[in-house]
């Protein structure tokens, strides 16, 4: 019984570890995408609703600029 | 939205839609609340990929492009408009390591006073102040008039031909006397003198009064008519083109 639970503990060793580098992995909430401090670039591939003109991010320096991410449904 | 009432053309709000309804249901959407032609845009393109779960969650950029902060909309909602407040009142600031010599040219420059920032640059050459600096302040100020060029004839070409033209009235008002872009106001000056021009732009005008009024008075069957019919009559035009294409979203 003894190789048996020797494998247990052995397998439940490498269980934990995979879940702690797995969990590292993981990014959550804030902690994954574009960071404060970064530059924003980004080139529209269809002229969004109401762009007049503006086809990327870039053409809107010189003001603040708030992308609001939400749904229409 | 309200944000984007309250500040105008001080704030530019991008509205991400993240539900995958597609680019059509998108602009009906935005076609049936009023605020097609409004000041905020539309996209069902992200941008970035803010790395928050859940909507609605957004990203703040500042005046250069910066991201200043993101995180959930209600949530932060007093700290970003303190954030765009801060932005806006230091709309034209030159940054914190602008040499002395050149922080005028980046007031002059906010002002709408072009020529007078590149004169400021200028000298400073001429004393041996600050010259690489100045050289740079020269060279971004000339590539930021360009720019703006550029999205003027975007508008140009998007049908938007009535902003277009106040934008090159006010672009020809501020660049007075600066070589660096006067061959390019030259060009643009023969566009907007144009009889293409001029029906594009009264195109533009009639489209925008009958919008105005079918979002006063709502939306129904004879708006889409009226649409079809001012597409007619400008037939050709780009603004006939964007006519055509609205008069696709009333839904009855």
């Amino acid at each position: 019984m003894k190789p048996i639970h020797t494998l247990g503990v052995a397998a439940g060793a490498v269980l934990v570890g995979a879940l702690t580098l797995s969990s590292a992995r993981v990014p959550s909430g804030n902690q994954d995408g574009i960071q404060v401090g970064a530059v924003a670039s980004y080139q529209f591939r269809a002229a969004p609703v109401n762009a007049r003109g503006v086809s990327s991010l870039d053409d809107l320096r010189g003001k603040p600029v708030l992308i609001d991410f939400w749904g229409t449904r | 939205m309200e944000l984007a009432k309250e500040y105008g053309d001080d704030l530019q709000v991008i509205l991400v839609e993240c539900q995958n309804t597609g680019d059509l249901e998108t602009e009906r959407f935005t076609w049936d609340k009023g605020w097609m032609g409004g000041p905020a845009m539309w996209s069902s393109e992200r941008p970035m990929n803010a790395g928050m779960d859940g909507i609605p969650h957004y990203v703040l950029l500042g005046n250069d492009g910066t991201v200043l902060s993101k995180g959930y909309s209600v949530a932060d909602k007093s700290k970003v408009e303190d954030l765009i407040a801060e932005q806006v009142k230091a709309r034209g600031d030159a940054p914190d390591d602008a040499p002395k010599s050149l922080k005028k040219a980046y007031a002059e420059f906010a002002k709408g006073k072009y020529q007078k920032a590149i004169e400021v640059a200028e000298k400073a050459i001429e004393k041996g102040d600050d010259v690489d600096a100045a050289r740079q302040l020269i060279d971004s100020l000339t590539l930021k008039m360009e720019r703006r060029l550029q999205l003027i004839e975007r508008q140009l070409g998007a049908g938007e031909a009535v902003l277009a033209k106040a934008n090159f009235e006010a672009f020809v008002d501020a660049a007075r006397g600066v070589d660096a872009v006067a061959d390019q106001i030259a060009t643009l000056t023969e566009t907007f003198d144009s009889e293409e021009t001029k029906r594009e732009i009264e195109a533009d005008e009639t489209l925008q009064r009958t919008l105005k009024k079918a979002f006063d008075d709502g939306i129904d069957s004879k708006t889409a008519k009226k649409l079809e019919k001012l597409a007619e009559d400008y037939a050709g035009t780009k603004c006939a083109e964007r006519a055509k294409h609205l008069a696709t979203l009333v839904v009855e």
